[in-house]
């Protein structure tokens, strides 16, 4: 053996060792590590890239749905906010007006955050034809600003929408029950403001077919002034309904706008104005999230399995590393480093290929062809934009960080019972 | 006076092998001075490398007492006794025990880095060491790409680039073929002549008992003789 002399080295530098490495050199042991069983690598990776897809495409469809359902949801009739007397949300009888409409419709139309406003005033009337009666709801609306703040003027099927002062719009399946055609002639009669009796004639200049029965066979809508005078309200108004820029800042706005409104008036957002629809959303949520919940147990299973093999097949030289001095504490760092290794790997294949997809798809929508039935009684788009987010991209990879890392801290807590004479006579 | 690197005072260990007691050391008193090359010997189930394993504070005794450089081994916490391994010990094993995804140079400069030498300290000591042990050249090598003999020298290089006050090396030589027991029987020798290395090994290979200035049979766990 031909070596050079044995000379001393230096001293050690600083104080004595603490038995932990540095993260550098934690990372490269740990990487390099990872490739010791490349199989079980890439397998454990792409079940966390897996797992990541299906996450972030379910996510991005459903919260993209959610959106999809809210603005058509509010886009049909309710708006994103209401204006009202404070008691006719709980009780629409014609006497909880608003008097003084008009004004208060200027004011709010000069509020930045609101793009359009139309007032309308509603009574529950019985409709007539001849023989045939049915009960429904008249609407008086205004037709040039009621189809700024709803879309069941666009669900026409036949005629026009309210083109003259004594026009009606009616629902086709209250058109179907009361044999009604354009051009015919209703009659409507109702309760009075003051108790008597309210009275008019309307010509059906159009039919409207929302894919809602409950709606298509309850709801008319007339010119605002007819049912202002027939009701004997003036220029009461039952409601103010209001379009912001995004249903979502609709909370915003009315907590903005409500200490301007005047005594007995108030405002709601379509949170409250539809809690079927945040009811509708939260279950699918909630469904949504047992999924998610699931999926990430799994992967996390199958980085825990991965880990516990790792631990035992490496028994051994994780008793020399204690044996020359490390900590168990800097050994199960360097494993749990190893599961952040494997959650980088399986992360970016997972994130590349979803992410990708998503911005694609978030930009064209996907249609829902041959399921405008479910879409309309669900109140769903006719094309879904899923959800492009720092939440919908972000919540997977972080959660299945999380369970990674635990996944991998768990097995390599055993090392901290490790004892180095024991493990120096361990198969490797 | 001559300084004690090692002293045990009265050492018992006795292990569990199910519900039967296994005395693998009985009261053994002991003593290892400076710069002193000792071989344990005796053959398998003798005591000796559970000897080893207790002085190194890999294993903790029954009874009795013993120091390390001074320091009450049976006082120390596991951090403590950690410390004292990484900082006081060198170890070489039968099975050279390397970090496998490391090549020779980072596995020498692993165990400074925990004793937190900066970069390029660690470097230029490891090669340094490396160099002396006649394996410079192989020092990009990871240890699948390397001999027995030379996983056996990057482990020694690992065991004194700290500067130990003792070198423990259990069966060194057991998966080493004669030519290249005998080098690194000689490596040894070196270290503890020109470098005073304090070195205690424990084997029942007669070769290795003949390169050490003083030797201690043990037998069912006591010396019998030294």
């Amino acid at each position: 053996m031909a070596a050079a002399d044995i000379a001393e080295a230096p001293p050690v530098a600083g104080p004595a060792g603490t038995g932990s490495v540095g993260i550098g050199l934690h990372m490269r042991v740990a990487w390099r590590n990872l490739w010791r069983n490349g199989r079980r690598t890439w397998l454990t990776a792409g079940g966390i890239a897996f797992s990541i897809f299906l996450c972030v495409v379910f996510m991005s469809f459903q919260l993209g749905s959610y959106d999809g359902m809210i603005d058509t949801a509010t886009g049909m009739m309710s708006g994103h906010m209401q204006v009202q007397q404070v008691d006719y949300f709980d009780d629409p009888k014609v006497a909880n007006r608003i008097a003084q409409g008009s004004e208060l419709l200027r004011e709010l139309e000069q509020s930045p955050d609101i793009v359009a406003a139309a007032p309308r005033v509603e009574g529950f009337a019985l409709v007539s034809v001849g023989e045939r009666s049915f009960g429904g709801l008249v609407m008086g609306v205004d037709p040039v600003r009621e189809p700024e703040v709803s879309a069941l003027s666009k669900q026409i099927v036949e005629g026009e929408y309210l083109p003259r002062a004594d026009s009606a719009y009616v629902g086709k399946a209250l058109a179907t029950n009361l044999g009604l055609r354009i051009g015919d002639e209703i009659f409507v009669m109702g309760s009075a403001l003051e108790g008597g009796v309210a009275a008019a004639l309307f010509t059906v200049d159009g039919l409207f077919d929302t894919g809602q029965v409950e709606l298509d066979r309850s709801i008319m809508q007339v010119p605002l002034s007819a049912v202002q005078s027939a009701f004997d309200l003036g220029d009461s108004v039952h409601r103010i309904v209001l379009m912001g820029r995004n249903a979502n800042d609709a909370t915003a706005i009315a907590e903005r706008l409500a200490p301007a409104l005047p005594e007995g008036v108030r405002i709601l957002d379509w949170d409250k104005l539809l809690p079927e629809l945040r009811q509708m959303i939260q279950m699918d949520a909630v469904s949504g999230l047992i999924i998610y919940v699931l999926l990430v147990a799994i992967v996390a299973l199958s980085v825990a399995n991965s880990f516990t093999m790792t631990v035992f097949e490496r028994t051994r030289e994780f008793g020399m590393l204690i044996a020359i001095g490390m900590r168990p504490g800097g050994i199960v760092a360097m494993i749990v480093i190893e599961a952040l290794c494997m959650w980088v790997v399986g992360t970016a294949i997972g994130a590349a290929i979803s992410f990708s997809l998503m911005a694609g798809l978030g930009v064209v929508g996907v249609p829902i062809a041959g399921l405008e039935d479910m879409a309309g009684q669900f109140m769903m788009p006719e094309r879904i934009h899923p959800e492009v987010s720092f939440f919908t991209l972000g919540t997977a990879p972080l959660v299945l960080l999380v369970g990674t890392l635990v996944a991998g801290l768990i097995p390599a807590l055993r090392v901290r019972r490790l004892k180095p004479v024991e493990a120096l006579r361990e198969e490797e | 006076m001559t300084q004690h690197v090692v002293e045990c005072q009265g050492v018992s260990r006795t292990y569990q092998d199910d519900a039967v007691p296994v005395h693998a050391l009985r009261g053994v008193d002991f003593a290892v001075g400076t710069g002193e090359f000792v071989s344990l010997a005796g053959p398998s189930g003798s005591g000796k490398s559970t000897l080893l394993h207790v002085i190194g504070g890999l294993d903790r005794p029954n009874e009795g007492a013993i120091s390390v450089d001074g320091e009450d081994i049976n006082a120390l916490g596991d951090s403590e006794l950690a410390d004292l391994r990484l900082n006081k010990i060198g170890f070489v094993f039968q099975a050279y025990n390397l970090i496998p995804v490391l090549s020779a140079q980072e596995n020498v400069e692993f165990i400074m880095q925990l004793q937190g030498v900066d970069a390029a300290e660690r470097g230029e000591r490891a090669l340094g060491t490396l160099d002396s042990l006649g394996m410079r050249d192989l020092a990009d090598r990871r240890p699948g790409e390397m001999s027995g003999g030379q996983q056996q020298r990057v482990a020694i290089a690992r065991a004194i680039v700290t500067n130990p006050v003792l070198l423990l090396a259990d069966e060194p030589s057991a998966n080493l073929d004669t030519g290249t027991t005998g080098e690194l029987l000689e490596l040894l020798k070196r270290l503890n002549k020109e470098r005073g290395v304090t070195i205690v090994t424990a084997t029942h290979d007669p070769m290795v008992m003949g390169y050490a200035s003083r030797q201690v049979h043990l037998r069912d766990g006591e010396i019998v003789s030294e």
